[in-house]
This record gives C-alpha cells, sequence and structure tokens, in this order.
C-alpha cells in the first residue's frame, strides 16, 4: 500500500511546520512541506496548516494566510474526503478562509501565554475523523502559545459550545465555552488552538498528541481499504 | 535589483564627495567629536600616510569603538583559555561551535543589549534577540533555543509594584524578548532575572542563542565562515533595505548612560521578526551548491563591519557599491548607509558564476537580495557611491588595526565591609520574605510569555536548574544555563568571576550534564576610572584561572562596557552561558521532589557569615565578604552528581544558590508540590539563620528513591563528596531540624502564598 501522503502548508512567517512535519512522520504518514503560494497538490490525503505568525501577522492573524492559493484549494480537498488540520495560526487561518465559523480575539487576559494546558473530548468529537478514536470525557495534555486564541462564535457561548470538540479544563484566554477545538459540518477539518504536533514524545511532557495524528491516519487507512 | 527609494543624486553625491577631504584642522576636530581619542587619530593619520576623508572617520569611530574593537578589555581577555578538543569554531567567528557527539554541533553565544534596552525596552530587547539569533545563523546553525540573564532595579525603582505589578521597563524588555522569538519561532528555555537597586538606571539585557548543525559523522560540513575569498566573487547583500535606524549605534554603546539619553533614541534599531524568519530560513537554505562562500551578520556597523572584517579575515580588498545597497529612506547619505546598524541583513560572498541562481533564491523567499561589490585584488576595502569614492582603506587596519588602551588599574579595591553584629533571624519567617523577593520568587508570570515549547526539543525549560534539549531523534541532548550574581562581584570580582562558574557547573550537574564550555557577557563599567578597570582585569582573571582549573574554553562571548548612570555604575556583572553535554535525557533530574523520595544533601554545611541574600534582608544592606569559591571541590562534586543521574540514581536536584539551603529546598517542595522533613548537623556553635539561610556554594540537594541511597552515600565517600542523608519528601510542611532544636517549620501552602507574592507579573 502506498504510504497516505500528508502535507504540511508552509506560509511565510510559519513556525510550526517542521514540528508538524515530525507529527505527521511519527503518525505514519508520509509528510512534506509544501509552500503555500503554490496550488494544493492532488496528492495529499491530509493538509497541516502549523503554527507560526504568517506575514508576521502584523494585520489580524492568518487575514492575510487565508489568501494563500494553496487555501483557495482546501474546499475541493475536502469534497473530495480529504482531510485538513490546522493548528493555531493554522486555526486562525482556516476562520479567515471561512471554512471554520467565529473569531480568534486577543487572549482575555490579554498577552501570550504559554503553559501545559488539559483539554478534555467531548461528545461533538465523535463526529470527526481526527478524534474518533478518543473518548468522550478523556483528558489531553497539549502545550498551549498563542496571544489570540479568545474563540468568539456571533451566536453566542452556546453554539460555541455546540461546536466544541475539545475544551480546556482551565480555560486559559477566554474562549468561549471554554473552547479549544472546533470542526466543520463534515468533521474532516479540524480547528486546534493547543499544540497537538508538541505532544507527540512523553520524554518532552506529553504524547497525547499523538493520538489524534494517528486517529487520522487509521481513518483513512481505513477508508483506503 | 534596483531600490524604488530615491537614491541621493549625482549633484548631491559630487557635493559630498567634494567635502569628503578636510584640512588638518578640521580633520582632527571631526575626530574628536566622533570620540576618537587623540592618539587614534593620530595612529590613523601615520598609518594611511594621508589625512582620512569625513567618512573614513566615521567608519573608525564606530570601528574602533569600543563596541567593536573591545580595545580596552582586548589584552585581557587573550588570557582566557579557548581551545579545546570538541571546539570548531572559538572567539572572533560569529558564535563558538562545539561538537556534541552523534553528528550533531551546538553553535552558542551571549550578548548583551543593555544600552538600547535602556532607552527603549521593547525595541532594545527585541533587537537584541535578532542580533543574537543572527549570530548563530551566520555559523550555519538553527537556532533552537534561547535563554536571557536581565538586571533590574529593584520594583520600586522600575516602578514595579505590587500593585499594578509591572514597571514599563520589565514590561518592555519582556514583551520584546516574548515578540522577536515567540514569532521567529525559537524556543525560550531558561536564564535568570535577578534585582538589584544598582541597576535602576543601567538594566542589563543579555541574550544567548543557540542552534544545531550537523557535523562529522559523514554529514556535509555545514559550518560556515566569514571569510572572503577568490577575486572577482561577488558580494551579495540580503535582507531588509537600509534605513537610518541605529546609525553609529555601536559608538552610542560605548557611552554612559546620560540624562539626556532619550535623545539617543534614533540610535535604537527596530526589529521585525518576520523579516527575521524570512531571511533566516533563506540564509539556512543558502548552501555552497547555489553558490555560498562566506557569511557575515550586518550587527554593530553595520555594511562597512561586514565588509570590512571579511576581507580582512580572507586578506584580500573589497569593493562596495553603495548605489547598490537596497534602500528604505530617501537620500541617505553615503556615510548613513555604511554606518546604518538596520536589522535583519546578511553580507554574503558569493561564487561568480552563480549570481543569477543566489537572487532567484532569495527573491523566492521574499527576501531583497543585490550584488553590491566584488573581491578585488589587494587588502583594502574601496566604498564608492558610482563613481565617487567615500572610503579606501586597508582592511586590517580598520579591522584590527586599533590601538589596544591599557587604562590604568587601582592597585587594590576597597574590601567589602563585614556584617555587623545581628540577633538571630527566624528561619521561617526569613524563608517567607525572601520567596517573596521579585528575583527569589515565582518568574513564571513572566517565563509564561516566552513560547518554550516551539521546535520539540526542550526537555527542561524554565524555572529548571539548567535547560534542557534533545538532538533530533536521539537520546542524547544538550544542557544550558546563565549564571553570574552583580552582588558578588561588587564584593569581589574574582571571587564572584569564580562563583559564575560554580554556579554554572552546578547547575548543568542537577539536570545530569558535563560542562564542556562556556561563553561570557561581561557587562562592566567604565574602564577609564581605575577602580572599574581593576574589577573588569579581576574579573576576567577570575574566569581565566577558574577556566584552567576546570580544563573549560571560553567560545565567544560579549564585552559591555560603559554601564553607568547618574545613579552609578553598575556592579561587575559577568554572565556566564555554560554548555553542557547529556548522554541520556531520558535520566535527567527534575527540580521537583516527589513524596516517598530520600533527600541527600551534597556538600558541607557552612554557617560562616558570608555575603548572603538573607543577612542583606534582614539588616537592610549591601555588604558581606564574597564567600570562598572551591572550584577542585565544585568539580568534584559536579562530576560525582553526573555520574550518578547517568546510573540512573537521581530522580530531583536543586543546587544551593541565593536563600541557601532552606530556599533551595523549598523551591523543589514547591515544583513537586510536597513538602520535606530534614534533620541537619549544624557544626559546632553554628547559628541556625546561617547554616540554613546564607548562599554558600558547592552544595546540592539530591532526591532519589530509598533503595538507592546506600549505593549514593558508598559512591560520594569513594569520590571524597560529603554526602549526608537528610530526611525523606512527603507530607504538607517543609520542616528542616538541627540536631537538637527545630530550626524551621513552614506549611508548604504558605511557601506557595510567599513564593506567589514576588509581584513579578505582566
Amino acid at each position: 500500500m502506498k504510504r497516505l501522503q500528508a502535507v504540511v502548508l508552509s506560509f511565510p512567517g510559519s513556525n510550526g511546520d517542521r514540528d508538524l512535519l515530525e507529527a505527521f512522520a511519527a503518525a505514519g504518514f508520509a509528510p512534506r512541506l509544501h509552500r503555500a503560494h503554490e496550488p494544493l497538490p492532488p496528492e495529499a490525503a491530509v493538509v497541516g496548516l502549523p503554527g507560526g505568525f504568517s506575514y508576521g501577522d502584523y494585520w489580524r492573524a492568518g487575514m492575510l494566510a487565508s489568501q494563500a492559493a494553496a487555501v483557495a484549494g482546501l474546499k475541493a480537498h475536502v469534497a473530495k474526503g480529504g482531510l485538513v488540520l490546522g493548528i493555531c495560526n493554522g486555526l486562525q487561518i482556516l476562520v479567515e478562509a471561512d471554512l471554520l465559523p467565529g473569531a480568534l480575539r486577543t487572549n482575555a487576559p490579554p498577552g501570550f501565554v504559554h503553559a501545559m494546558a488539559v483539554v478534555e473530548v467531548t461528545p461533538a468529537a465523535q463526529a470527526s475523523p481526527w478524534l474518533r478514536g478518543l473518548a468522550v470525557g478523556q483528558r489531553l495534555r497539549l502545550p498551549i502559545a498563542h496571544g489570540e486564541g479568545n474563540y468568539f462564535h456571533p451566536q453566542g457561548a452556546k453554539r460555541a459550545q455546540a461546536l466544541a470538540a475539545l475544551t480546556y479544563v482551565h480555560n486559559p484566554n477566554g474562549s468561549q465555552a471554554s473552547l479549544a477545538a472546533l470542526c466543520d459540518p463534515t468533521g474532516q477539518i479540524l480547528g486546534i488552538m493547543p499544540h497537538p504536533e508538541r505532544a507527540i514524545d512523553s520524554l518532552l511532557g506529553s504524547a497525547d498528541g499523538l493520538q489524534i495524528f494517528a486517529g487520522a491516519y487509521q481513518a483513512l487507512a481505513g477508508a483506503q481499504r | 535589483m534596483s531600490s524604488p527609494i530615491a537614491q541621493l543624486s549625482e549633484t548631491a553625491v559630487a557635493q559630498q564627495a567634494a567635502q569628503e577631504r578636510l584640512g588638518d584642522e578640521a580633520c582632527a576636530a571631526l575626530a574628536a567629536q566622533l570620540n576618537l581619542l587623540p592618539q587614534e587619530f593620530d595612529h590613523i593619520v601615520q598609518s594611511l600616510g594621508r589625512l582620512p576623508r569625513r567618512t573614513e572617520l566615521a567608519v573608525f569611530a564606530g570601528m574602533y569603538s569600543e563596541h567593536c574593537s573591545y580595545k580596552s578589555t582586548r589584552h585581557l581577555l587573550a588570557t582566557l583559555p579557548k581551545t579545546g578538543p570538541r571546539v570548531l569554531a572559538g572567539p572572533g567567528a560569529h558564535a563558538g561551535v562545539v561538537d556534541v557527539g552523534e553528528g550533531y554541533a551546538v553553535a552558542f553565544k551571549i550578548e548583551s543589549h543593555n544600552h538600547p534596552s535602556a532607552v527603549e525596552p521593547y525595541q532594545g530587547a527585541a533587537t537584541g534577540v535578532g542580533g543574537i539569533l543572527r549570530d548563530i545563523i551566520a555559523q550555519g546553525a538553527r537556532p533552537c533555543a534561547l535563554l536571557d540573564a536581565l538586571c533590574f532595579g529593584t520594583p520600586q525603582a522600575v516602578g514595579l509594584a505590587l500593585a499594578p505589578r509591572h514597571g514599563p521597563q520589565v514590561k518592555g524588555v519582556v514583551q520584546g524578548i516574548a515578540g522577536y522569538g515567540n514569532a521567529i519561532g525559537v524556543a525560550n528555555v531558561g536564564g535568570k532575572t535577578s534585582f538589584d537597586r544598582r541597576y535602576a538606571g543601567n538594566p542589563l539585557v543579555n541574550a544567548l542563542a543557540a542552534g544545531l548543525l550537523r557535523h562529522g559523522h559523514g554529514h556535509p560540513e555545514t559550518l560556515r565562515h566569514a571569510r572572503a575569498a577568490g577575486l572577482g566573487n561577488k558580494v551579495l547583500y540580503v535582507g531588509a533595505a537600509t534605513g537610518r535606524d541605529g546609525i553609529l549605534g555601536a559608538a552610542f554603546a560605548s557611552e554612559e548612560l546620560g540624562d539626556n539619553t532619550q535623545a539617543s533614541r534614533p540610535h535604537v534599531q527596530v526589529g521585525d521578526p518576520f523579516a527575521g524568519k524570512k531571511l533566516m530560513e533563506a540564509c539556512l537554505s543558502f548552501t555552497p551548491e547555489l553558490g555560498m562562500l562566506a557569511c557575515q551578520d550586518m550587527g554593530a556597523c553595520g555594511i562597512t563591519c561586514a565588509s570590512v572584517e571579511m576581507a580582512a579575515a580572507g586578506s584580500v580588498g573589497m569593493r562596495i557599491d553603495l548605489q547598490a545597497v537596497p534602500l528604505r529612506e530617501a537620500n541617505m547619505a553615503p556615510q548613513e548607509i555604511l554606518l546604518s546598524e538596520s536589522q535583519e541583513r546578511f553580507l554574503f560572498v558569493i561564487d561568480a558564476g552563480c549570481v543569477s541562481q543566489a537572487l532567484h533564491h532569495f527573491h523566492s523567499y521574499g527576501v531583497l537580495a543585490s550584488i553590491c561589490g566584488e573581491v578585488v585584488a589587494g587588502d583594502r576595502v574601496c566604498v564608492q557611491h558610482g563613481n565617487a569614492v567615500f572610503v579606501d582603506l586597508p582592511a586590517k587596519l580598520v579591522a584590527d588595526g586599533f590601538l589596544p588602551l591599557h587604562w590604568p588599574q587601582a592597585d587594590s579595591l576597597p574590601t567589602a565591609l563585614p556584617y555587623p553584629p545581628f540577633a538571630q533571624a527566624d528561619v521561617g519567617q526569613t524563608l517567607l520574605q525572601l520567596l517573596r523577593m521579585p528575583g527569589l520568587g515565582d518568574l513564571q508570570p513572566l517565563t509564561q510569555r516566552y513560547d518554550q515549547s516551539i521546535g520539540c526539543r526542550t526537555v527542561r525549560g524554565p524555572s529548571q536548574c539548567a535547560a534542557v534539549l534533545r538532538l533530533p531523534g536521539l537520546q542524547r541532548g544538550f544542557a544550558l544555563c546563565i549564571s553570574g550574581r552583580g552582588a558578588v562581584c561588587a564584593a569581589d570580582p574574582f571571587l564572584g568571576a569564580q562563583a559564575a562558574l560554580a554556579d554554572g557547573l552546578r547547575d548543568l550537574a542537577c539536570v545530569g550534564a558535563e560542562l564542556v564550555a562556556i561563553t561570557d557577557g561581561l557587562n562592566m563599567a567604565s574602564p577609564q576610572r581605575p577602580a572599574e578597570m581593576r574589577r573588569i582585569a579581576e574579573v576576567i582573571r577570575g574566569l581565566k584561572e577558574g577556566l584552567e582549573t576546570l580544563g573549560v574554553p571560553v567560545t565567544g562571548g560579549n564585552v559591555s562596557l560603559y554601564n553607568e548612570s547618574p545613579q552609578g555604575p553598575i556592579p561587575p556583572t559577568p554572565q556566564v552561558g555554560s554548555l553542557g553535554l547529556v548522554t541520556d535525557v531520558a535520566q535527567v533530574p527534575t527540580a521537583a521532589l516527589q513524596p516517598g523520595q530520600s533527600l541527600l544533601l551534597l556538600g558541607k554545611v557552612c554557617s560562616d557569615p558570608v555575603l548572603s541574600t538573607f543577612a542583606n534582608l534582614v539588616l537592610q544592606v549591601d555588604c558581606g565578604a564574597a564567600p570562598h569559591v572551591d572550584l577542585v571541590a565544585e568539580q568534584r562534586l559536579a562530576n560525582f552528581l553526573v555520574g550518578q543521574v547517568r546510573l540512573g540514581r537521581v530522580a530531583a536536584a536543586r543546587g544551593i544558590g541565593r536563600g541557601g539551603l532552606a530556599t533551595a529546598l523549598a523551591k523543589l517542595c514547591l515544583q513537586g508540590g510536597c513538602g520535606a522533613q530534614v534533620t541537619l548537623p549544624l557544626p559546632e556553635g553554628a547559628r541556625a539563620d546561617w547554616a540554613a539561610l546564607g548562599d554558600y556554594a558547592a552544595l546540592i540537594w539530591v532526591g532519589c528513591a530509598p533503595e538507592f541511597v546506600p549505593a549514593l552515600l558508598t559512591a560520594a565517600a569513594q569520590a571524597g563528596v560529603p554526602a549526608l542523608q537528610a530526611g525523606t519528601a512527603g507530607g504538607s510542611r517543609l520542616q528542616i531540624d538541627g540536631v537538637a532544636d527545630a530550626i524551621l517549620a513552614v506549611e508548604l501552602e504558605a511557601l506557595q502564598t510567599a513564593y506567589a507574592q514576588a509581584g513579578v507579573g505582566l
């Protein structure tokens, strides 16, 4: 069987791309970097949008990157069954590209914050191939590192709560419903503020993130068989 | 590639060129105005055999400044040991490079950005980070870790109080470091922050960066150098366009801070981490196959320093055309272009046959690149703007031709005052007071502003004894820490420098790392005052003798002089960055106790009244004699601990530092969330407050599984290391007993409350 291809989009200013590459590889994917100004390659089974400060994020985070050629191809990629993972700045880009609802505001209290966060799996997670392998109520330890991770849904906290696939046990940034991750209606697009790609080895603090990448691999490998 | 910004018109260039030649008197007057010493001016005129041009004088002023030349300290720095079997690049390179085994080398260096941070905290600190990262990149290494050593005035002096809990200076510096480091994506893994009223007028901002490169084991060599070579090869300007920021910043950094320092703000550069990130990726992927021959970061004195040093290092000439330099501002004068310290720029020498592919490479990363000169025969650097010549000087005269300055040294230094007699302090209450001090209390409110885990290398981050980073895909790793206490150096600069080495050695041992090299950031006052010059010499002598005892080289660093303000000079403050080897990151002890662990104290309990944080706190004075440093004993202790870690016997460890045995134990408890009960046999007639709280060296707490205790004690006896089975971890209180009496008993909750009250927050 040909190994499943994972493509990590690299925007100018992305800085989590190499970590994401390693995480995909650890889960069994054949990953490679792809510069986001070029159209999305058709062979990708999974597309990852890494963390970082795309275009410096001097404007609204993710706004400029959401206009990249590769991002324009994500809708078609999802339509043919492909998966998408946006982490941190990647989530901000997906939101700016209207692939996920809502917005990410400045943290409350304001300021960049780095910590090992604990998140909990919600029933909504079962709709997503990324998270289906996790038990509802299961807790994951994942690093957070962001200044604009305060999730806001225009229809209010109730809607955010329904969307949340992972929630913070201790809300670090003021997000509505303590939302830490959400999916699109198909479940194929996962946007997550914490960094599962930095939690693939217990020597570095946690290996919990690997389950998310492994979940996607199993879902796709199963579908391929 | 042409710049869209208006160049100076040909007529204006011709006019400026016509004014380049000065008469005898005007020339000497301009030299003085640029802070060139009379003997330096004479030396220049004699060496050239003519009067320098106006722009040439400015070039000399920058390159002969203390910041670029180290003219007051170079003869002293020359005495430091610099070589070792693992050293691949030492002082003189952009950063030291040390072989760490299994096909990897670490490039690392510490640098100060004190003056800019005093004037403009955010940008000063941010560009300090950007600058040190470019030094690492220039060696061909991918940056993977940042540490910072910050010294501020006491909270009151910088406007930091419990409410609103932050001063603009601390806030600006921390946000500047975070703003640049987080965005460029390099993990901030440690360092130290201290508070002392003597830094109020002149804070210290030192940043240490480390990067990884491949070396040996059949990997293509990625180590880079800065030697221009090959007649006809091209000089490639890469990175941000040149603006008027930071012009002659090097000269500014070589003066004392005055009351009108705000007027110096135009000397401070402005950082752009996005530009820095693009530049980093473009430069690291610009390989010899694409034409890369030599590389230098444009830091102090910008394009002047880069071109002159590359030409001098390669013993070749260089021609630079300023018309080809991308500009950000209109009508910049040749002198401004030459001496601008705009950030995020590199100068490369590239193969003449690779020009188009090199330009294409950088343009594809969205980075400006422009051929701005070439390597020529001879030994002179010639700078032109079109046909008008502004600089025509022997490269070596500019790069290394300065006169070393041997400022007179005071014959002796005042000895530190001993402590007056004082009643024994309540150990428990004083411990809580110590934990409330901003320099000893919880720094997590500051360090949480830094991304500590990006890059997936961080095994141990801030709040540990030392940072530990793992090599890609390997169990092997390396450790980094920064040590150095101005208060001890103020009492005795020689001992203070040795104490910094001992602290680094000990902190590395606590994470199971063996010290292999250091980088030194020396922050000093004005060498023109004999007492301060003596202190500078004593610090360097302390490092020299200490490094020789340890058999460890210094591979690079930085000297920052003139750290003075109207409030007075800073205490001499060497910031020693120590690099250690870790053979297996899975064995690294934590700085946290777990219930049930046995506690051992390695080293000898002391109680003589030496300079100690608690005594200064109790008496509200700055006095006390510096503690004796025995580096042989320290090394024996460190080697023993590292050996035991590698045998898998050590679960937790913490070296004793400020606040003594009790404070170190309290921190182990705080991190582990559990108490501890220990018994200390005090020496005959010893005071409990000194024994528990005095700042003694050569002492380490170790936590281990009870079954390892006998083996540890036997091995310690064999190694000649004093070791005491002191007690156990567990419960919810910290209790230290003497043989007969209780020394202290404090609830963990009280420790936690005090620790969180340190009042350092943003």
